[in-house]
């Protein structure tokens, strides 16, 4: 079975399990298994696969040449969708950290990814990480246009010197929770005021019509 | 003290809309000190509060920022969404007993209708276009919607939701107060609410 068959599986079995409580339980989330469903949904897929794409290579290259075993941070996580992704490319033996401030995201996401060595931690991307973000060699955060800017440009001036961060945003402005995307790849990239970009680039959205934008650097 | 707040973020409400609420009430409201919280202040006449920069926040959801405990306030508090017209005098169905509690409109148009009670739908019966509260306390209302706001976001359409769903405790105003131009209209009271449509000012 493929890892995507694995997780769809276990998604419907998280959903079976909130309509079950929610039989004998009048406070139960139900809203909760339509969310789940979203963070599988089509864009999602297609966005953390192109940034899976992108950075897999370059923590291929990190794994040689250090001796210990890598740990990554994905901040704003949700259900763990990207980690499962890159524990499929990458080996069992490096760290994962989820970290998003949703406490409803750590018990679903602990059932739809059965990893060693992956985390589930309930935290502001920065008021409760920022003190440990330089233990992590590689950072991940697939949301920034939920993020201010100003918080944005904190994380990549906490990271060690030498950690590789890896930011999407987009410029799909019509959402309310959207308060910070870029009109541009070109913004995006000036915004995050790396020494070096690694990679740069847009994905195409559609129906809806916006774009992705991947940036990865140090 | 009587505080008058309006919130006006993004760019479908006017400093015209301000101002034309603000002339509207000051007959019935000549002592209350009017506040617009706001990130644009060019052309509003009234004083003006700035938006917080943290956490920032689009549209309505900013109306809940009003029961920070950061928000500079004291006394009691009057809420108005711009897009209303005063039709006569307000204060008798705003009365004194209203600032006790966290007081809101009833949604009159839907009450009756099983449609709005669907679980899972999470609509209401209620309608947050006019609020009344004392200032610092409703600051859990702020605290917990901080908590999760994303997940708050993308769970309810909007505050009203928000506030019935996550089970803030809160009283209505008495019948009368408020005329809903779109849906059920033409009725006497005392404010028309034109719920985003486009009116003449």
């Amino acid at each position: 079975m493929s890892y995507k068959e694995n997780l769809y599986k276990s998604c419907i079995k998280a959903i079976e399990n909130i309509y079950n409580h929610s039989k004998h339980n009048p406070d139960i989330d139900l809203f909760r298994s339509f969310d789940i469903i979203n963070s599988l949904n089509e864009n999602q897929m297609a966005s953390k696969e192109h940034l899976t794409e992108a950075i897999v290579p370059i923590i291929n290259g990190m794994k040689k040449s250090k001796h210990s075993p890598l740990h990554i941070a994905i901040l704003g996580s949700w259900y763990g969708l990207l980690g499962v992704m890159l524990r499929q490319h990458i080996g069992d033996e490096i760290y994962i950290d989820n970290i998003d401030s949703d406490p409803g995201t750590k018990p679903i996401g602990n059932s739809l990814s059965t990893y060693e060595r992956t985390k589930f931690l309930i935290g502001d991307a920065v008021d409760d990480t920022l003190d440990n973000l330089a233990n992590y060699q590689i950072i991940i955060n697939t949301s920034c246009e939920h993020m201010e800017q100003e918080d944005v440009k904190l994380i990549t001036q906490a990271k060690d010197k030498n950690a590789v961060i890896c930011f999407q945003s987009n410029n799909y402005f019509s959402v309310d929770s959207h308060i910070n995307c870029s009109n541009s790849l070109d913004e995006f990239v000036k915004g995050l005021d790396l020494i070096e970009v690694m990679h740069a680039s847009v994905l195409e959205v559609k129906p809806e019509n916006y774009e992705r934008y991947t940036v990865i650097g140090i | 003290m009587l505080n008058i707040i309006f919130v006006k973020h993004g760019d479908k409400y006017s400093a015209e809309h301000v101002n034309t609420l603000h002339k509207q009430l000051l007959p019935y409201y000549p002592d209350a000190m009017y506040h617009c919280y706001t990130e644009s202040p060019d052309g509003i006449n009234i004083p003006v509060i700035p938006i917080f920069k943290k956490p920032s926040l689009r549209k309505w959801w900013n109306k809940l920022a009003m029961f920070s405990a950061d928000m500079p306030l004291e006394g009691q508090c009057l809420y108005f969404d711009l897009d209303m017209k005063i039709v006569s005098d307000p204060r008798r169905f705003i009365n004194l007993k209203s600032f006790k509690d966290l007081t809101i409109l009833e949604a009159y148009w839907k009450v009756g209708d099983p449609k709005y009670s669907i679980k899972h739908a999470y609509d209401v019966y209620i309608n947050s276009s006019v609020i009344t509260w004392e200032a610092g306390e409703q600051t859990h209302v702020w605290d917990h919607f901080c908590t999760n706001k994303d997940y708050f976001m993308r769970k309810y359409a909007g505050i009203d939701r928000f506030l019935v769903h996550e089970n803030i405790p809160h009283k209505i105003f008495p019948d009368g107060l408020i005329n809903s131009v779109g849906n059920l209209p033409n009725r006497t009271a005392a404010i028309d609410m034109y719920n985003g449509m486009t009116y003449e000012l």
